[in-house]
């Protein structure tokens, strides 16, 4: 019996995806073949039955999109209207960089240049950031404003901006919010010799290109499957959920999510 | 809604007038609700990741290029932000150390998390029943190329574009995604719906 080519013809039939030739085929297949037939009546059931699950949203749903659009609308007015509003809190400040490197490099401290460009938090071998490290960058342009400067960075600058794909002139490929790099470096700038307060990177090894890069629950270091998490001082980003969010990358990336808190 | 509708509201939301996103709201909620009930197994979760992500959406507008539709772009915010909770809440949650591997046999899967069962008002059929529980058991990734396709009804081409990956894998995903899930329900006892077992051959 020949089943070469019939996984993918079976999923095509029944999602309406193939050629009527192509139909054609599977069904004179499958008149023979028994293995492919309950394969092609198991996968039709359960598009059938998962079409007939869709559900009506709960009425509240859009009202309360529409609540917190409000607030943001509102919270956003203010912001822009001037920068008091963070002077009162603990400063935290949530950065986002996205690059291109993988995990393995990373963890093992090796350097990647093209990672060190797009991303200039990340020190020469990656996972050497600490506080240290922060504060031996040396640049006096970037000293104006640190309210003005964690007022633009926290919020809006950090929002995900995805599919911004790069490919860098070694061919490292990169995947980042441009948007983000340049307050990245601003506010590195701002705090690397006022701070011993840095916190967390976390890192997410993306294979597929849509995976999250994500703030959480910190811990020490962890390896596991594809994400490996790294604590440079010890912090709980949970706890400031105002900052704590998550940004995604664009495609077929790694990623790495830097977080830095001044307490 | 039309393109030129949409980004007409759109302009007029960047413009300040959040008001204006509200019909966007309302032509893509059940879709992306829909979506996150399925990956979340709940619908309070599914509620508020539904609620994030238009957020998100409005948030992040600025950036949206009118390359894709509103719509596309939303449903690729809102299924990252689902994997992102369920990566989490694998995290915080026991459920199963071996759901990330593909390899892994489902039958280690501990379900005995009530919370995350499928909701009981749809409790009916048996293959309803069987293929939430089924959802549930499938590592994230598949679980959303399942969602994707049989939920919100994506074409290989709208799924391609989601994923950022070529048709031939969005194909040979879409087939182990579903292998995965039936061994799930063969493994689980269900029975088919023609009494068939689910099994394949490797490859």
């Amino acid at each position: 019996m020949k089943c070469e080519g019939m996984n993918e013809l079976i999923c095509m039939v029944v999602d309406g995806e193939a050629t009527p030739e192509e139909e054609a085929e599977l069904r004179e297949h499958i008149a023979s073949c028994e293995e492919c037939r309950a394969l092609f009546e198991a996968f039709s059931a359960f598009s059938d039955t998962l079409g007939e699950m869709t559900v009506e949203p709960p009425e509240l749903l859009a009202k309360g999109i529409m609540y917190k659009i409000g607030l943001e609308s509102a919270r956003n007015r203010k912001r822009f209207s001037g920068f008091g509003r963070f002077t009162g809190l603990a400063a935290v400040i949530l950065i986002v960089a996205v690059i291109g490197i993988s995990i393995p490099k990373f963890v093992g401290g090796t350097g990647n240049k093209s990672a060190a460009e797009a991303a200039p938090a990340e020190a020469e071998n990656g996972l050497l950031m600490t506080s240290d490290s922060f504060a031996e960058k040396e640049d006096e342009s970037m000293r104006s404003g640190e309210d003005m400067a964690l007022g633009s960075t926290c919020y809006p600058a950090a929002a995900p901006a995805p599919n911004h794909e790069y490919t860098s002139d070694d061919g490292t490929y990169l995947t980042g919010f441009s948007a983000v790099t340049e307050p990245l470096q601003k506010v590195i700038d701002e705090l690397k010799d006022e701070t011993d307060k840095y916190s967390v990177i976390y890192l997410y090894n993306s294979h597929d290109g849509t995976s999250p890069v994500s703030v959480s629950k910190i811990d020490p270091i962890r390896q596991e499957n594809e994400e490996t998490w790294y604590t440079l001082m010890s912090a709980d980003v949970d706890k400031n959920d105002e900052f704590s969010d998550t940004y995604y990358t664009g495609a077929d990336s790694d990623a790495v999510l830097i977080v830095v808190i001044r307490e | 809604m039309t393109r030129e509708k949409e980004a007409e509201l759109i302009a007029k939301v960047l413009a300040g007038d959040a008001d204006s996103f509200e019909p966007l709201v309302h032509e893509h909620q059940s879709q992306i609700y829909n979506l996150a009930l399925r990956m979340t197994g709940n619908p309070d979760d599914a509620f508020d990741i539904s609620q994030d992500a238009f957020v998100k959406a409005y948030i992040s507008l600025k950036d949206f290029r009118m390359e894709s539709s509103f719509g596309s772009w939303l449903y690729r915010l809102a299924s990252n932000q689902c994997l992102d909770f369920l990566r989490k809440r694998k995290r915080q949650k026991v459920v199963s150390l071996t759901m990330e591997d593909e390899d892994d046999n489902v039958r280690e899967i501990d379900l005995t998390d009530t919370r995350f069962a499928p909701e009981s008002e749809l409790e009916r059929a048996e293959l309803r029943e069987s293929l939430k529980a089924g959802l549930e058991a499938l590592p994230p990734e598949q679980k959303r190329i399942i969602v994707m396709r049989d939920i919100s009804g994506l074409s290989y081409q709208e799924m391609s574009e989601q994923l950022g990956v070529g048709l031939g894998t969005v194909k040979s995903r879409i087939f182990r995604a579903r292998e995965k899930l039936a061994s799930f329900l063969t493994d689980s006892g269900t029975n088919s719906p023609r009494g068939a077992s689910y099994g394949r051959r490797g490859g």
